[in-house]
């Protein structure tokens, strides 16, 4: 077991070559905020079903696109086919939208996209749900080059460059951007959004 | 393409002069922000930001927090909403300062409307209500503390106020606003918009106001120098922007302002001003591939006129082009280059054909060539670096100075003194920090870089009243060294988030303008007030600020700055220690009682103090004949309370000063009440 440093043995007031008169006690203060960060609540590693707020970020992303979407635009919900836990997840995703969720002049309408038929999707955007992810690398050359834009909540998958962006809402809005995933999926986003968003 | 030839041209043209020019489009701040639920600004670094990602210590004040100020003017909603030094003079004359310092005219802060620059070289002051703007078209004020020439240039030393009004393209206002009081206080004003073909849009905006001036407090040389006439204000101002083609924007905004005001000034006194200014900007945008080019020319005019003197003449132009790029991931990039002449001339005012005099008057200008590259390096997900660094170069030029100053004679400064040039560099670096979710540090360091104003350089006056005045060729700019940590926080439990700030700065070569010491001037045979250095000074304090909600009806918020500044060794009369209170704190809360919105405003200020100018204190300059003001803490009160009468119309009650009818509340004049019937139309 490490010993404490020698400042937190002495008492505070005690003289000699260590302290100095007036001088601020560095180290005890470094030290206690070391352990008030540890103690800071940190990003979670693992994503959870998306909400209606991750939602709503992903559709107001999509105005960002070039060219961006207008009017009426698909967005299709990934999911593992055959899989009935995954088709059940999809479900309640799509369920989020509603008639349709709007952000500015677009209104995304969703639909179900079992893995099996990422190829003839025509989607503007692909959602991957949970069931999905492990396959992504196949969606991934599925969209290549069709200016489709993949999604995830899960940041694995956008470390791993296997879809182009990821997305989160809470505790505050964060977006990342893997650059080598769009450019292969053929995605270009707008240069303002770009300069305020995580690349990869 | 579509439109008239005189937009097509240069929208063909300019994508052959910027190669690789793709699609674009302009920046839609209201997209931005409804993504990431928060104030979205370009002001601290040039590139666009989250609030939250700023490496600075920054606060927007937004339109709604505006419209529930109840204030009138500028200065009362920085009041109200902030720990900045507000010193108010009269009912529309106040000195903004950040951290201390804020002397009358201070040459510190820079302000600017939607980045074009409304600070005034003249004197080197900001004249609030000579800003060509309506409150109701204000999307958001940005205010930077801390020095950040290094990407606006000089007179960002003590920093930014970056009014932003809303682009017409992307969000029309259409409001009107009738506001009677006590003082006689009437005012008219509004803001109309339209939709162009294209993506564009235009906006056109006016205002009136006049009241009474406050009435207690003068000194005798108030009322000697004192207007006849009330002040009065008359605005106009248009801007529009239009997309040429799918990848630039093009945007023109013209303003004119005419103010009749008595402004406090250095060293302690009004003088009574008829001011008019006006503004013509050309903005051209384009975002490309590999990133956005920004590109503007404007120039500025001023004409004032004062009592005894003739008119002075204030005239500057600049242009201005940046690119900001994304080179890769985790790098930004923002080059930019600047040029400006910048010119303040009178006319001469005393003509003496019995002695075969004829004053030709005067002129001082100066070349200001500048450039800067801002870097901003994504070190880690967590872990941001943004340094700025910029260099200005001075040509200083001068006429009309080898002409004796009548009836003295030859001045020290002939125009060859003015033959002289010099440069200055400034740098921003911090360190942001994001250990989690909600919590950020930061750490800054920068160098504020300060002209001295057009008139300190070169000004030539022999008032009836008063010592000569000289202005000064071999004046130094004033440098300021911040350093800076910072932290924020999100609280959910309160639904909102606290922040603390702990800065020191030195400032290098203050400049004590027309409050430095008057002197004998043997050669002239009389007493001559030249502008001089006086010397460094270091200050030091912090600022919290707090904010979040009570309950689902209500909200609040808490600023709270401590400023310990000290006094440069050089003797002056312009008491920059004791120019700020100590102490400010702006406490704020509002209810929401479907459908009636009340807002309550308390503000603290400690003690300060400074010197008032008397009839024998112009002609000596010595500080025995000053008067020497001390005001001790103060509160004041200010609320607002609305009620839609229907959708579109809301009636309004607003005061200001609420606790005592008069109340001294700096070394101007008194405070007074004044409370406000207010009705605003949106169609």
């Amino acid at each position: 077991m490490l010993s404490p440093p020698l400042s937190l043995r002495r008492p505070w007031h005690a003289s000699g070559p260590r302290t100095r008169r007036g001088a601020l006690p560095w180290r005890p203060l470094l030290l206690l905020l070391a352990l008030a960060l540890q103690a800071l609540p940190h990003r979670a590693a693992r994503a959870a079903e998306p909400s209606l707020r991750d939602l709503q970020v992903l559709a107001r992303s999509l105005g960002f696109l070039e060219p961006a979407p207008r009017g009426l635009a698909e967005i299709g919900i990934v999911y593992a086919a055959g899989d009935s836990q995954g088709e059940a997840e999809a479900r309640r995703i799509a369920t989020l939208f509603g008639e349709g969720l709007r952000a500015g002049n677009l209104q995304l309408r969703p639909i179900l996209v079992p893995l099996d038929r990422v190829r003839d999707s025509r989607a503007a955007a692909l959602l991957l749900a949970r069931s999905a992810l492990p396959q992504a690398p196949m969606v991934a050359a599925a969209v290549a080059g069709r200016a489709i834009l993949t999604v995830a909540t899960d940041r694995a998958p956008i470390e791993q460059g296997l879809v182009a962006m990821a997305i989160r809402s809470e505790p505050r809005v964060e977006i990342v951007v893997n650059r080598a995933a769009a450019q292969a999926s053929g995605v270009t986003f707008a240069a303002a959004f770009r300069m305020m968003i995580q690349e990869r | 393409m579509r439109g008239p030839a005189w937009i097509r041209a240069p929208a063909i043209a300019l994508p052959l002069l910027l190669p690789g020019l793709a699609a674009a489009q302009g920046l839609d701040r209201a997209a931005l922000e409804d993504l990431f639920g928060e104030p979205v600004t370009m002001s601290a670094t040039g590139r666009p930001q989250r609030l939250s990602d700023v490496p600075l210590a920054m606060d927007i004040i937004t339109a709604e927090q505006i419209r529930r100020s109840g204030a009138r003017d500028l200065p009362g909603v920085l009041a109200r909403y902030t720990s900045l030094d507000v010193n108010q003079y009269d009912t529309h004359d106040a000195a903004v300062g950040v951290r201390g310092y804020a002397i009358p005219n201070s040459p510190r802060l820079l302000v600017l409307l939607d980045g074009r620059q409304v600070y005034l070289d003249d004197y080197g002051r900001t004249v609030w209500h000579l800003i060509p703007v309506q409150l109701a078209e204000i999307r958001q004020i940005e205010i930077i503390k801390g020095p950040n020439s290094a990407l606006y240039g000089f007179n960002a030393v003590a920093g930014v106020i970056n009014i932003l009004t809303y682009d017409p393209a992307y969000h029309p206002v259409n409001e009107a606003t009738l506001r009677l009081g006590s003082g006689h206080g009437r005012e008219v004003s509004g803001a109309t918009s339209a939709r162009l073909a294209q993506g564009g849009g235009i906006r056109l905006s006016a205002g009136i106001r006049k009241e009474d001036r406050w009435s207690r407090g003068e000194t005798q040389l108030a009322r000697f120098y004192a207007a006849e006439e009330e002040p009065s204000r008359y605005q106009i101002a248009g801007t529009a922007s239009v997309a040429l083609s799918d990848t630039v924007r093009f945007g023109l905004d013209a303003s004119y302002s005419r103010s009749i005001t008595s402004d406090y000034h250095l060293s302690g006194f009004f003088l009574p001003w008829d001011m008019r200014s006006w503004s013509l900007r050309a903005r051209l945008s384009a975002t490309t591939a590999s990133g956005i080019t920004e590109a503007a020319l404007y120039h500025n005019g001023l004409g004032s006129s004062l009592v005894n003197t003739s008119g002075l003449h204030q005239g500057v132009t600049v242009a201005q082009l940046s690119h900001t790029m994304k080179p890769g991931p985790a790098h930004t990039l923002r080059p930019f280059v600047e040029y400006r002449y910048n010119q303040l001339s009178a006319g001469g005012s005393i003509h003496a054909p019995a002695h075969g005099y004829s004053d030709p008057g005067w002129r001082i200008s100066a070349q200001i060539a500048a450039a800067g590259v801002m870097w901003n390096w994504d070190l880690t997900p967590g872990l941001s670096w943004t340094n700025a660094v910029r260099h200005d170069h001075f040509w200083l030029g001068g006429g009309g100075h080898d002409a004796p100053l009548f009836p003295y004679g030859a001045t020290p400064y002939s125009d060859a003194a003015y033959d002289r040039q010099h440069g200055g560099s400034s740098w921003n670096s911090a360190l942001l920090w994001k250990a989690s979710e909600h919590d950020t540090f930061r750490v800054t360091i920068a160098r504020g870089f300060g002209a001295p104003g057009l008139s300190d350089l070169g000004a030539r006056a022999s008032p009836a009243a008063g010592s000569a005045i000289l202005g000064n060729p071999t004046l130094r700019p004033t440098t300021v060294d911040n350093y800076e940590l910072g932290y924020r926080r999100s609280i959910a439990a309160i639904e909102g988030g606290a922040g603390l700030s702990l800065f020191y700065q030195m400032n290098n070569n203050l400049n004590a303008s027309l409050a430095s010491q008057v002197t004998m001037q043997p050669a002239l045979g009389t007493y001559v007030l030249v502008p001089s250095n006086v010397g460094s000074a270091a200050a030091y304090g912090v600022e919290v600020s707090a904010n979040g909600r009570l309950s689902a009806i209500q909200d609040w918020g808490l600023e709270y700055r401590m400023a310990v500044a000290d006094n440069p060794p050089a003797p002056n009369m312009a008491g920059f220690g004791q120019a700020s209170p100590r102490h400010i704190l702006a406490l704020r809360s509002g209810w929401t009682f479907e459908p009636v919105r009340i807002d309550g405003f308390l503000r603290y200020a400690s003690m300060v103090s400074g010197y008032r100018a008397t009839l024998r204190s112009l002609r000596s300059g010595a500080q025995a004949d000053y008067e020497y003001m001390q005001v001790e803490n103060t509160a004041t009160l200010a609320a607002r309370a609305a009620y839609p009468i229907t959708p579109d119309l809301l009636l309004a009650l607003e005061g200001s000063n609420l606790l005592t009818g008069h109340q001294r509340q700096g070394i101007g004049l008194e405070a007074e009440r004044r409370i406000y019937l207010s009705l605003t139309a949106q169609f």
